[in-house]
């Protein structure tokens, strides 16, 4: 930015309203200005993915964000992408809340703990695998099997306990 | 169809529960019971096929998708009571393992799902059987489908006239995302896996299933 000055008496009330003309676009530069600009801070944010019990994700469903700070009023509202995954960096720590609400009723509600550090600088903490790992782990194509395994128990314990308690009475 | 935790508030998930609740304890009396053994084999076994077929997603044109209960079957060959115990569990499993539909939720997902749905069925099965057994099988597994999704999306749509911060949808639109679905497609499924795995479950001729 260039100011020049023009001499004369005329000239110099000229330059001084050329002046204040500047002085003022400088002060109101950040609301004018039609540059944007950005800020690269890795490992800040939190990330979700949400998906299916068959790992499909919930793909441009709509999520809201809500702080610690104000539970009643989301702090960001979006979409997933084609993936599944929202993100969102968190502005203070504490126990922010994530809704990811499909028209079908289908979606989640997760509480994500956001610890100070995180809050104020990059973490050191180590990604959180949610509470049934990623689509590809050995403990998600595990859990059919597990859940067959409790059905299968439960009524063969109830079997035995009937065998062992002999037959029913004639009524 | 699986609601999860959260999407509700205490003021339906809380009275949902307790009606359930009694309920499962008569259920499991009466179905579970020392003079049930006989048939426990094989409800435990169908009782597990509905845990798989839950678990196993149909994709729906525009990105959401729907999937069988497969309790339909439970309630034709033992009764409404018997089934709702039996989606109960599957239900819980399915919250604990998965993460498919709530904890806190599960009176309400039972009751719909498990009571309500297989219900209707049964009903409608009864009414038709005498025309034609076929057809009846098909009705009772296809309106199971609705009534369950009915009572789903009334109870969203309730929550929402309760409070839309807990469940932001529309009715209109819960209606619609949840109903079309239900009616062209997994109902449908519904109906024919209810023909097929009745018909097989008859020619087997288990012990523990009156004729």
């Amino acid at each position: 930015m260039y100011l020049v000055v023009l001499p004369g008496r005329r000239a110099l009330g000229v330059t001084v309203r050329v002046q204040l003309l500047v002085v003022t676009a400088l002060l109101a530069h950040p609301a004018l200005a039609h540059e944007t600009l950005h800020q690269v801070v890795q490992g800040k944010g939190v990330a979700i993915r949400a998906f299916e019990s068959d790992g499909d994700p919930l793909a441009a469903t709509p999520f809201e964000v809500y702080s610690p700070a104000e539970p009643k009023v989301a702090w960001t509202t979006g979409r997933t992408d084609r993936d599944g995954w929202l993100a969102f960096v968190p502005g203070g720590p504490g126990r922010w809340r994530v809704r990811v609400i499909e028209a079908t009723g289908h979606g989640l509600d997760v509480a994500v703990d956001v610890p100070p550090s995180a809050a104020t600088a990059a973490p050191s903490v180590p990604p959180a695998a949610g509470p049934v790992g990623g689509p590809g782990g050995v403990a998600f194509l595990l859990r059919p099997l597990l859940g067959l395994a409790v059905i299968g128990l439960v009524f063969t314990a109830l079997v035995l306990a009937w065998r062992k308690k002999g037959r029913a009475p004639p009524p | 169809m699986h609601l999860p935790d959260g999407f509700l508030s205490p003021q339906l998930s809380l009275p949902a529960l307790a009606v359930a609740a009694p309920l499962w304890a008569w259920g499991a009396r009466r179905h579970f019971g020392r003079e049930a053994a006989e048939s426990l084999p094989v409800l435990g076994t169908l009782t597990a096929f509905a845990f798989v077929i839950q678990t196993i997603m149909i994709p729906v044109p525009g990105g959401t998708s729907t999937h069988l209960v497969g309790v339909t079957l439970l309630a034709l060959l033992f009764g409404p009571l018997a089934a709702f115990v039996c989606e109960g569990l599957v239900l819980l499993l399915q919250a604990l393992f998965f993460g498919a539909g709530g904890v806190t939720v599960l009176g309400v997902n039972a009751l719909a799902m498990g009571l309500l749905g297989p219900l209707a069925g049964w009903l409608a099965w009864r009414l038709l059987r005498r025309l034609s057994p076929r057809v009846a099988l098909f009705a009772a597994g296809w309106l199971s489908t609705q009534v369950a999704t009915l009572a789903v999306a009334g109870v969203l749509a309730l929550q929402h006239r309760l409070d839309p911060l807990v469940f932001p949808v529309e009715p209109a639109v819960t209606l619609a995302a949840m109903m079309v679905p239900s009616l062209a497609l997994a109902g449908v499924v519904e109906g024919l896996y209810t023909i097929f795995a009745y018909s097989l479950v008859r020619k087997a001729n288990l012990r523990g299933v009156e004729a």
